[in-house]
C-alpha cells in the first residue's frame, strides 16, 4: 500500500468509544463516544404496533429523536427523517411484514458532527438488537475550512472556522452513496474530494464494527 | 402499546420468596441497589443510574416575565419524559399516568418544600427573572422511577450554574460563561425521595425493581388485593418529611411508616452526602481545567465494548488538477452533443408570467401493456 | 390494459418502462417538466408567486411585519418560512396538525434559503436592537405531483425578487413607527438559487437510473419518502445536496447528477428571469 510518499497525506479520525447493551430493557442498545460527541440509541422490534401504521409487506420504522433539552422542534423531524431513511435501506424489513421497528436515539454530547456519530450509533444499536440487515452503514463527516481545504471528521473548533460541512453514508458492500447532507456553501471541487476521502475514510468504521462484533462474538462462542 | 403482562407464575413467585425473606436479585430487603452518578459536559446535566434504572436530568434556563402573583420570584418547571427508549411498551410523545404521577412527585419535592431559593432568581422585579427548566427523562426502566429521578433532579439543581448578568440601567446584560463565572442555585435545604414497595401490609423492600414494583400493585388471580402497596418518602438531610404518597392498598398498622420513616430517614441523609460529594468532586475536577464528558460513562473493560484511539488512516493525496482534466474529457463529450438547440423554450406569455415548455415532437407518449412485459 | 397492469404488476410496470428508457408520462429519465410561473397575482400580500411544474403547484405568498430584534443578534432581522400541505393537494395528507413530512419539506426549504446567503439577514434590520422585519414566507401546495422542494425554492425565489421593502421613518427620541407604503425599495438579493430533485432508481440490482424532477408516482416507486436526491445551485457554488432513500449512488452517479443539476439551474434561472423581465415591460 504504500506508495511514494508525496502522494501520500494522514488523515484521523477521532477516536471512537462504543458499549452495547446499555439499556437492560431494550431489545438492543448502544452508546457511542467519537471524540467528545456522544449518542445513546435504542431500538425495539420488530413488536406490535397499531393497525393503522402497519404495512403489509414490510415493518414500519419509526423514529424519534430527542435533543438535551427535550424541546420538540422541525430540525429534529429532518434529523428523524434521515436516520430514518437510512436505516430503511438498510433493514430487510421485509423479513418483517405488520410489525414495527422502534429505534429511539437521546442526545448526549454535540461537539461537531453529531448526526455522524448517530448514524453510526444506530448501526450498532440496529447489529445488537439482531434485526436483519441487508447490510451495515458507516457515516463520516467532513468540513471545508475557509482556506477551501477538505477536514476529515472536523473537531468542535475547527468546526467553528469552516463555511460548510457534509456528512456522507456509506454502505459496506460496495461503498456506494445511501445518504449525504450539507450545510453552507461548497464548490463542486470541494464536494467531490469530501466524498472520495470520506469513502475512504469509511474503512476504518466499518473495521471499528468488525472488531466490537468479534470481541463480543468470541464470549458468546 | 398495551402494558407488558405479568404472569401467574412470576407473581406467584416474587410473593413466596420474600415472604420467605428473599429478593430475587439476593438483596437484604434494606438494601438499595447501586448508585452512581455521572455529569455532562455542561452545567446541570447529569445521568443517575440506581441499579438498571437510568434517568438523564438536564436544567436549563431562559429569562422569562414572572408571575403576577409572585413577581420578585423565579419559575420553576419540571418535565418527565418516557418514550419507548425507557421501555418498548411506552409510546412516544405521550402524556401516561406514570409520567403526570411523577412530575406531580417531583413538584410536591422540589417546588412546595420550598427548597429552592427563588428569590434569588430575580433580574428584575415584575419584569424579569430566571426560569429554570428542569428535564427528567427516563433512559432505561427497571422500577424505583421516583428514587433516581429524585436523585436526578437534585444532583443536576446542585450542579446547575446560571449566568451572571449585570444591570446598566435599565439594561440587563447578561454574560456568557466565558466572560463571568456562572451563579450557582442556592439550595435551602435537600429534599430526596425514596420508595418501598409494601408486601402484605408489613413487609418494606427498599429501592424495589420493575418486577417486585409490579407484584406489589398487582391483584391476585381472584381479583382479591393482596394488600401490597408502594410508599414513597420525601426527606431531607434534617430529617425533616417533605412528602408522603402511598398507592395500592391502605394501611392498617401505623408501625409500618414508623419503620419507613426511619429506615428513609438515614438513607436520605446518605444520598444528599453522596451528591454533594460528587458535586463538589465535579468541581474540583473542572477548577482544574479536566474534561468531563459522558464519554466517561462508557466502560470499556467490558467484554461488550470497545475503546479505539485516534485512527490513523493514510489517503493519497488528492489532486483537483488531475480530477479536472479527466472532468474536461467528460465535458468535451458532453459538448459534442451539447450544441444541439436546448430542448426547451422559455416564452414569456401573457403579463407576470413566463413557461418553460419542451420543444413539441420532444417527447412521445408510450404504452407498455402486459403483452409487451412478456417479451 | 395497461392501467390493469400498472395496478396488478406496479414494479414489473415500472421497470418494463425503465427497459425502453422511458418514463411513464413519455419523458426520458433526464428530461424535465414544464414550468410555468406567475408573479405578484395575490394583491393582498406584498409579493407572491404561483409556479406551476407539471402538475405540482406552489403558491407562496410574503408578507411584511416590524418587530423588536432578539437581544442576542441586534442587528438581524427574520426570515420565517413555512410550507404546508394541506388535504387537498394529495390523498396522502389529512386535514390537521402540519405532518412530518412538511415539517422536513419546511426544513429542507428553508436550509435552502439559509446556506445559499441569497438573503443577508442585516438587510432587514431597520434600526439596531430596536426595529427589523419579519418576512414571513408562507408557501401553500395545491397540488402534489413530485418534487416538491423545486417548486417551493423557484416560488419563493420569484416572490423574493419582487418584494419591495416600504420604508420607515423611526424616530429614537419619540419612538414613532412611520411607514411610507408609496416609497418602496427592492430587497437585495445574492444570487439565484435553484434546487433539482432527482428520484433514485435501483433497476436490476446493478443499474442506477437518475430520474430527474421525478412525479408523486415516481417518488414513491423508489422508495424513501419524498425525492431521493436533492442539489441546489446559487451563483455555480454548490448550496446543500440532500441524499435521502432510493438506490446508492456511485462516483459516475454522483458526477452526472451533478451535471444534471446544473444544467436544470441554468434553465430554471431563464425562466424566473423572463418572468421578472415580462413583468417589468408591462409597466
Amino acid at each position: 500500500m504504500v506508495t511514494d510518499m508525496k502522494d501520500v497525506q494522514d488523515f484521523k479520525l477521532k477516536p471512537m468509544k462504543c458499549e452495547f447493551n446499555f439499556l437492560s430493557k431494550s431489545d438492543g442498545s448502544a452508546i457511542l463516544s467519537q471524540g467528545d460527541t456522544v449518542s445513546l440509541v435504542s431500538v425495539n422490534g420488530p413488536l406490535d404496533i397499531k393497525m393503522t401504521s402497519q404495512r403489509i409487506d414490510k415493518s414500519t420504522l419509526e423514529v424519534l429523536f430527542s435533543n438535551k433539552n427535550g424541546k420538540p422542534s422541525v430540525e429534529n423531524r429532518y434529523k428523524e427523517n434521515i436516520v430514518k431513511q437510512t436505516c430503511e435501506a438498510a433493514i430487510l424489513g421485509s423479513l418483517y411484514p405488520r410489525t414495527g421497528i422502534n429505534v429511539t436515539i437521546q442526545e448526549l454530547e454535540d461537539y461537531g458532527g453529531f448526526l455522524a456519530c448517530t448514524l453510526n450509533c444506530t448501526c450498532l444499536a440496529l447489529l445488537n438488537s439482531g434485526v436483519s440487515m441487508r447490510n451495515v452503514f458507516a457515516a463520516v463527516s467532513c468540513a471545508v475550512d475557509n482556506q477551501g481545504n477538505v477536514i476529515l471528521d472536523p473537531t468542535h473548533a475547527q468546526l467553528q472556522t469552516s463555511t460548510a460541512t457534509m456528512t456522507f453514508v456509506f454502505d459496506s458492500r460496495d461503498k456506494s452513496l445511501i445518504t449525504c447532507f450539507t450545510d453552507g456553501c461548497f464548490s463542486q471541487d470541494a464536494y467531490r474530494e469530501a466524498l472520495e476521502r470520506s469513502r475512504s475514510a469509511s474503512d476504518l468504521v466499518f473495521a471499528f464494527y468488525r472488531d466490537i462484533i468479534r470481541k463480543y462474538c468470541n464470549v458468546i462462542g | 402499546m398495551r402494558d407488558t403482562c405479568l404472569s401467574n407464575c412470576e407473581k406467584n413467585f416474587i410473593q413466596k420468596i420474600v415472604s420467605q425473606g428473599h429478593r430475587l436479585d439476593g438483596r437484604n430487603f434494606n438494601e438499595t441497589r447501586k448508585l452512581d452518578i455521572s455529569f455532562g459536559s455542561e452545567y446541570g446535566c447529569c445521568i443517575v443510574s440506581l441499579g438498571e434504572t437510568k434517568i438523564l436530568s438536564e436544567v436549563t434556563c431562559e429569562v422569562a416575565q414572572p408571575k403576577q402573583i409572585r413577581p420578585n420570584e423565579g419559575i420553576i418547571f419540571i418535565n418527565v419524559e418516557l418514550n419507548p427508549m425507557a421501555a418498548p411498551q411506552f409510546e412516544a410523545n405521550r402524556q401516561t399516568d406514570l409520567t403526570v404521577y411523577l412530575v406531580r412527585l417531583l413538584e410536591k419535592c422540589y417546588k412546595d418544600s420550598k427548597c429552592i431559593d427563588l428569590e434569588s432568581l430575580c433580574i428584575v422585579v415584575e419584569e424579569k427573572v430566571w426560569s429554570l427548566r428542569i428535564n427528567i427523562k427516563v433512559l432505561n426502566h427497571d422500577g424505583n422511577l421516583t428514587e433516581c429521578a429524585s436523585i436526578a433532579t437534585l444532583a443536576s439543581i446542585a450542579h446547575f450554574r446560571r449566568p451572571d448578568f449585570t444591570r446598566d440601567g435599565d439594561r440587563v446584560i447578561i454574560h456568557t460563561l466565558t466572560e463571568k463565572d456562572p451563579i450557582p442555585t442556592v439550595l435551602y435545604h435537600y429534599p430526596v425521595c425514596t420508595t418501598f414497595a409494601l408486601y402484605s401490609n408489613d413487609i418494606l423492600l427498599t429501592d424495589p425493581n420493575f418486577l417486585e414494583e409490579s407484584v406489589c400493585t398487582s391483584n391476585t388471580e381472584e381479583g382479591i388485593n393482596t394488600a401490597g402497596g408502594l410508599l414513597v418518602l420525601g426527606m431531607n438531610q434534617y430529617r425533616e418529611v417533605c412528602l408522603l404518597d402511598l398507592t395500592g392498598a391502605a394501611i392498617y398498622t401505623s408501625n409500618i411508616v414508623h419503620k419507613a420513616l426511619l429506615s428513609a430517614a438515614d438513607k436520605c441523609k446518605k444520598y444528599v452526602e453522596i451528591i454533594k460529594n460528587a458535586v463538589a468532586k465535579d468541581d474540583n475536577l473542572r477548577q482544574k481545567r479536566e474534561k468531563i464528558n459522558f464519554s466517561d460513562i462508557i466502560t470499556t473493560e467490558h467484554m461488550l465494548a470497545l475503546s479505539r484511539k485516534d485512527l490513523n488512516i493514510q489517503l493519497k493525496h488528492y489532486d483537483v488538477t488531475e480530477l479536472d482534466e479527466k472532468d474536461e474529457e467528460m465535458f468535451s463529450d458532453e459538448d459534442d452533443i451539447k450544441p444541439e438547440p436546448s430542448k426547451y423554450d422559455v416564452v414569456a406569455t401573457v403579463p407576470n408570467t413566463a413557461e418553460l415548455k419542451s420543444k413539441e415532437g420532444k417527447s412521445e407518449w408510450i404504452e407498455v401493456s402486459s403483452d409487451s412485459g412478456e417479451d | 390494459m395497461s392501467e390493469v397492469y400498472k395496478l396488478i404488476h406496479p414494479v414489473k410496470h415500472f421497470n418494463d418502462y425503465i427497459s425502453i428508457k422511458t418514463r411513464l408520462d413519455g419523458r426520458n429519465f433526464d428530461e424535465h417538466r414544464n414550468i410555468k410561473l406567475n408573479v405578484n397575482s395575490i394583491k393582498t400580500a406584498d409579493a407572491s408567486a404561483v409556479v406551476k411544474c407539471g402538475n405540482t403547484t406552489v403558491v407562496c405568498g410574503i408578507k411584511l411585519e416590524l418587530a423588536v430584534p432578539k437581544a442576542e443578534e441586534p442587528d438581524l432581522g427574520f426570515l420565517i418560512t413555512n410550507v404546508e400541505l394541506p388535504a387537498l393537494c394529495s390523498s396522502k395528507y389529512r386535514p390537521g396538525p402540519p405532518s412530518d413530512y412538511a415539517q422536513v419539506i419546511n426544513n429542507i426549504v428553508s436550509e435552502i434559503i439559509k446556506n445559499s446567503k441569497c438573503i443577508d439577514l442585516k438587510d432587514l434590520c431597520i434600526v439596531p436592537d430596536k426595529l427589523a422585519w419579519v418576512v414571513y414566507c408562507d408557501m401553500v401546495c395545491i397540488d402534489h405531483d413530485g418534487s416538491l422542494v423545486d417548486a417551493c425554492i423557484i416560488a419563493l425565489i420569484a416572490s423574493f425578487k419582487t418584494l419591495l421593502l416600504p420604508s420607515v421613518n423611526y424616530d429614537t427620541e419619540t419612538e414613532e413607527i412611520k411607514v411610507e407604503t408609496n416609497e418602496r425599495i427592492n430587497l437585495k438579493i445574492h444570487g439565484l438559487p435553484v434546487a433539482t430533485s432527482f428520484a433514485v432508481y435501483e433497476h436490476f440490482q446493478s443499474q442506477i437510473i437518475l430520474l430527474t424532477d421525478p412525479t408523486n408516482y415516481e417518488e414513491e416507486m423508489c422508495g424513501g419518502n419524498g425525492s431521493n436526491l436533492i442539489i441546489s445551485y446559487n451563483k455555480g457554488l454548490l448550496c446543500g445536496i440532500q441524499k435521502l432513500g432510493g438506490g446508492s449512488l456511485s462516483t459516475e452517479n454522483n458526477e452526472e447528477a451533478i451535471r444534471l443539476a446544473e444544467q436544470h439551474t441554468i434553465a430554471v434561472e431563464k425562466v424566473i428571469n423572463a418572468c421578472l423581465e415580462g413583468k417589468g415591460t408591462n409597466k
